[in-house]
C-alpha cells in the first residue's frame, strides 16, 4: 500500500533497524575473516523491510543487500578469488534474491486481499459473518454505520444478544432452512448501539468447509426502516381510503372494462346484502324486473360506447324490498384513451323520491285548496247574486197574489209580476251555472273564447268584493278583438284572482282613490304572433322591486294572511295557455298585471 | 192583510203617505213597488241615496225602505247622515244576509225594522204601515208643536213668566209672591195667557207648557 510504503509517520524504527542491521552485517562480512556465508544474514534485512515497504522498496532493499555482499566479496577477495569464497558469495546472493522475490509475491497477494476486504467495506449494506456458535467473526464498515458498534467492539460478541434480534419466525426454523438450502432471507428487527430499533432485510448464506460442514454464516443486512415506514403509511392511507369509500352514502362499485363484471363494491353493498361474488357481470339484475331491461340496455350501450351514463331504477335489497336508486357511472381511461375500468355509484333516492312525490301531491292539493278558498271568498258574492233574484221572485209572487185578490183583480199588474218572476228565475239559474262551472274539477278544456266575454262574465262574481273594498271599477275594453284558445273557467279564475288581489291591495289607500281598471287590447310585434291582452291596473300600495321578482313564486305573499298560491297558480295556468303574465309597477300608485295570450284566427260562429 | 192605509190614516196636510225604496238592484225595486202598489201605497223608487236626496218629494208621511249595502254611501252611513239633519223618517233596512253587527248598529241608530231578503210580504207591509203611522204622528206632533209655539211667541215676557209658574201648579197668590206683583195683576196676566194661547182650561194650558218643554213640576 502506498501509504504504508512511505514508511508511515510512526514507523521509523524498523527501517532504521534494517539499515543498522545491514551496516553491521556489511562490517562483519568485510572485516572478519570468517569463512562462512555471512551475507545470508541480509535475508533478515529484506524480511524486515518487507513488513513495511512496498513492492519497489522490497526490490530496492534486495538489490542493495546483493550490492553490499558483492562489495564485501571484492574487498576481501579482490586479489585472490578462491572457489569457496565465490560459492559462499553465490549462496548469499541467491538467498537474498529468493527472499526478495518471495516477499514481493507475498506483498502482492496481501494487497489483493486487502482491496477485496475494502470493497466489502464500501457497500452500504452491513455484512456480518458469524461462526456456528453465533459469535461475530467479521463486521463490515457498513455494519459499523448501521448499528453503531466498531468492528473491534463487535467481533467476538454473540450476534443475537448484541443486536437483540427479533425473528419473524422461530429461529430454529431459519437455521434448519439455512442448513438445507444454504440460504434464507427475511426481515429482522434489531436494536442499535444507541437503543433505537431498526428493521433490516437480511440475506443469509452458509459457508462450508471442504468437507461440507458449516463453518460460518454470512448475513447481508439492509436497513429497510424507511421503506417499512412508508409501507405502513401507504397501508394506512389505503385503509383510510377504503373507509372513506365505505362511508360514502352510496353503493360504490368498479367493473371490468370488457366483461362488465363487478370488481369491487363498497360496504354499502354488503349492508344491503350483496357480495361481489353474487353479482358478477349481471349486477343490473338486482334491479326491479320492470327496470332491468332499461338498465341492462344502458349498461351494454355504455360499455360499447364508453360514454358515462346515469339512470334510476328500483334495486332489490337483501330483505326483498325495492328502493329507488340513482345509478351513475363513468369510465377511467389510460393515457392512450383506452378504458381500463368503470367506476359507478348507486345512490339511494327512495326517501327523496318519496318526499318529491309527497311535495307534488301537496302542491296539487294546495292548488285545489286555493281554488276552493278563492271560491270561498266568492261565496258571499255568489250568495248575494243568487239571493237578489230569489228575493225579487218571492216579493213579485206575493205582489201578484195581492193584485189578483183585489176586489177588482188587476191582471196587467199580476202579469208584469209573473214576467218579473220568470226573469229573476233565469237570472238566478245563470248564477248557479257559473258557480257550477267554477267549482268543476277536471281537465281544462280549451276553446276559442273572447277575452271581453270572459271579463264580462267575471265581473258579477267579483262585484261584491269590489263593493266591499269600496273600489271604483273602470272598464277600458277594446271592442273588436280576435279570440284566444283558452279554458274559460281557468281564465276566469286568473282574472278573479287578479281583481281580488287588486282590491285587497287598495285597502290601505283612502276611499275615493281606489280605482281599478280592467282593460283589453292587442299587441302585435314583427317576430311573434299577435297577442290578446287583458290588464288589471290598481291604485294600491304596490310592492317593492325585490318583491316584484318573487310575486309569482309559490308560497310568496305580501299579504299577512296570504298563502302565496294565487299568482303562482295564475302563472301556471297562463303558461299552460302558452301565454305570459307580467307584473309591473305603475308610474304613479299601484301595479298592473297583464296577461297576454296568443290570438287565434277568427273562426268563431 | 191590512186595509189600505189611505182608508185608515186620516189625511194630514192633504198629502197621501208614500214609501221610498232605495235599492241598486232594479228587480228588487220593481218587486217592492208592485207589492206596495198592490195594497194602495204610493211609492218613490231610487237606485241610490244620492238620487233620493236630489228628488223633490211631497210633504207627506213617509218611510224609507233601504238596502243596507249600496254603492257609494252605505245604508248605515246614510242613516247617520239623515239622523243629523231635519229630514228624519223611519227607515226599514233590507239586507241580503243576516249580519248581526250591522242590524244591531242599525237598530241602535233608530231603524224601524231590519229585514233579511227574501222577506214575507206581511212583514214588510206591517213594518211599512207602522212606520208610516209613526211618521204621521210625528208630523202631527210637529205641527201641533209649531202652532203652540207660534201662540207662545205672542206672549209678553211677563205673561210667559206667569204661564210657566201657573203651569207648574202655583196658585195666583203664590205666583204673585214669586214675581213680586199684586194678585190682581197676576190674574190679568193669566187671563191674557189663557186667551192668547186659546187654552180652554188650565189642564189645556199645562199640556201646552209640556209641548213647549216648560217646567211643569215645581214641587
Amino acid at each position: 500500500m502506498p501509504a504504508d510504503a512511505a514508511g508511515g509517520s510512526g514507523g521509523l524504527l524498523l527501517p532504521a533497524l534494517a539499515a543498522l542491521l545491514a551496516g553491521a552485517i556489511f562490517l562483519v562480512d568485510t572485516l572478519t575473516p570468517l569463512d562462512t556465508a555471512i551475507a545470508v544474514l541480509y535475508v533478515a534485512v529484506v524480511l524486515i523491510a518487507a513488513t513495511r515497504l512496498g513492492q519497489n522498496g522490497i526490490i530496492a532493499t534486495g538489490v542493495t543487500c546483493i550490492s553490499l555482499s558483492l562489495l564485501s566479496f571484492f574487498i576481501m577477495h579482490g586479489d585472490a578469488y578462491n572457489f569457496e569464497a565465490i560459492i559462499r558469495c553465490g549462496v548469499g546472493i541467491t538467498a537474498i534474491m529468493v527472499t526478495t522475490l518471495l516477499s514481493v509475491r507475498n506483498h502482492v497477494s496481501n494487497a489483493s486481499l486487502k482491496s477485496q476486504a475494502a470493497l466489502l467495506d464500501l457497500t452500504h449494506d452491513a455484512i456480518l459473518v458469524r461462526n456456528a456458535n453465533d459469535t461475530i467473526i467479521y463486521w463490515s464498515r457498513g455494519a459499523e454505520e448501521l448499528y453503531g458498534w466498531l468492528r473491534a467492539e463487535a467481533v467476538g460478541q454473540n450476534i443475537v444478544s448484541l443486536l437483540k434480534t427479533v425473528f419473524p419466525i422461530d429461529p430454529n426454523d431459519i437455521v434448519a432452512q439455512v442448513e438445507t438450502t444454504g440460504r434464507w432471507d427475511g426481515e429482522l428487527r434489531h436494536t442499535r448501539k444507541d437503543g433505537t430499533p431498526v428493521i433490516v432485510a437480511s440475506r443469509w448464506a452458509l459457508l462450508r468447509d471442504k468437507r461440507g460442514r458449516p463453518v460460518a454464516t454470512m448475513a447481508t443486512n439492509t436497513d429497510i426502516s424507511d421503506r417499512k415506514r412508508s409501507e405502513e403509511k401507504l397501508a394506512l392511507a389505503r385503509a383510510e381510503l377504503r373507509r372513506v369509500v365505505d362511508a360514502i352514502p352510496g353503493m360504490v362499485w368498479s367493473a371490468d372494462a370488457h366483461t362488465g363484471a363487478l370488481l369491487f363494491v363498497n360496504a354499502r353493498w354488503s349492508d344491503a346484502g350483496w357480495r361481489t361474488a353474487d353479482l358478477g357481470a349481471d349486477w343490473w339484475s338486482v334491479a326491479h324486473p320492470d327496470d332491468c331491461p332499461q338498465l341492462k340496455d344502458m349498461w351494454a350501450r355504455a360499455l360499447e360506447s364508453g360514454h358515462p351514463f346515469e339512470s334510476s331504477a328500483r334495486m332489490r335489497h337483501a330483505d326483498g324490498s325495492y328502493r329507488w336508486m340513482l345509478v351513475q357511472c363513468t369510465p377511467l381511461r389510460d393515457e392512450t384513451g383506452q378504458i381500463i375500468r368503470w367506476y359507478g355509484i348507486n345512490t339511494d333516492i327512495e326517501d327523496r323520491r318519496a318526499a318529491e312525490d309527497a311535495l307534488h301531491q301537496t302542491q296539487a292539493e294546495l292548488a285545489h285548496m286555493t281554488r276552493l278558498t278563492t271560491l270561498g271568498e266568492l261565496t258571499a258574492s255568489i250568495a248575494h247574486e243568487v239571493n237578489q233574484p230569489l228575493a225579487a221572485i218571492v216579493t213579485n209572487g206575493e205582489a201578484c197574489l195581492r193584485w189578483l185578490r183585489r176586489a177588482e183583480p188587476d191582471v196587467d199588474e199580476a202579469q208584469s209580476s209573473v214576467e218579473r218572476i220568470i226573469a229573476n228565475g233565469r237570472r238566478a239559474s245563470d248564477v248557479i251555472s257559473r258557480l257550477r262551472a267554477m267549482s268543476r274539477r277536471g281537465e281544462p278544456q280549451q276553446a276559442p273564447v273572447r277575452i271581453n266575454d270572459i271579463i264580462e262574465e267575471t265581473l258579477p262574481l267579483v262585484e261584491r268584493e269590489l263593493f266591499h273594498h269600496r273600489v271604483e271599477l273602470r272598464l277600458d275594453l277594446t271592442p273588436v278583438l280576435p279570440p284566444v284558445l283558452a279554458d274559460r273557467i281557468q281564465l276566469q279564475q286568473v282574472l278573479i284572482n287578479l281583481v281580488l288581489n287588486a282590491a285587497q291591495a287598495m285597502d290601505g289607500t283612502p276611499d275615493g282613490s281606489r280605482q281599478l281598471t280592467i282593460s283589453s287590447g292587442i299587441e302585435t310585434s314583427a317576430s311573434d304572433a299577435p297577442m290578446v291582452t287583458v290588464a288589471v291596473c290598481d291604485s294600491g300600495v304596490g310592492v317593492d322591486a325585490a318583491s316584484l321578482s318573487q310575486l309569482f313564486n309559490a308560497f310568496y305573499s305580501t299579504k299577512p294572511d296570504g298563502m302565496g298560491m294565487g299568482l303562482s297558480i295564475s302563472r301556471s295556468i297562463i303558461e299552460a295557455h302558452t301565454g305570459r303574465i307580467v307584473a309591473t309597477r305603475n308610474a304613479e300608485d299601484g301595479m298592473t298585471f297583464q296577461v297576454s295570450l296568443p290570438a287565434i284566427k277568427e273562426s268563431m260562429p | 192583510m191590512i186595509s189600505p192605509p189611505s182608508q185608515r190614516l186620516p189625511p194630514s196636510g192633504g198629502a197621501e203617505p208614500f214609501v221610498i225604496i232605495v235599492d241598486d238592484d232594479a228587480s228588487i225595486r220593481e218587486s217592492l213597488s208592485s207589492l206596495f202598489r198592490s195594497v194602495g201605497l204610493r211609492v218613490e223608487l231610487f237606485a241610490s241615496t244620492a238620487e233620493m236626496l236630489q228628488a223633490k218629494l211631497p210633504d207627506a208621511p213617509r218611510c224609507l225602505v233601504l238596502d243596507i249595502r249600496l254603492p257609494g254611501l252605505s245604508g248605515l252611513d246614510f242613516q247617520d247622515q239623515l239622523g243629523k239633519s231635519d229630514n228624519t223618517m223611519p227607515i226599514i233596512f233590507m239586507t241580503g244576509y243576516g249580519d248581526i253587527p250591522m242590524s244591531v248598529r242599525a237598530m241602535k241608530a233608530g231603524a224601524a225594522d231590519f229585514l233579511t231578503k227574501p222577506f214575507r210580504d206581511q212583514d214588510i207591509l206591517d213594518a211599512v204601515a207602522s212606520s208610516l203611522e209613526k211618521d204621521r204622528l210625528r208630523r202631527e206632533t210637529d205641527r201641533a208643536h209649531a202652532s203652540v209655539e207660534t201662540l207662545y211667541q205672542s206672549l209678553t215676557a211677563r205673561e210667559k213668566e206667569v204661564m210657566a209658574l201657573v203651569s207648574s201648579g202655583l196658585m195666583n197668590k203664590q205666583v204673585a209672591a214669586e214675581i213680586g206683583l199684586s194678585e190682581i195683576t197676576v190674574k190679568i196676566h193669566r187671563g191674557n195667557v189663557m186667551r192668547k194661547m186659546a187654552a180652554r182650561s188650565l189642564a189645556d194650558l199645562v199640556r201646552m207648557a209640556g209641548t213647549l218643554g216648560l217646567p211643569t213640576d215645581r214641587k
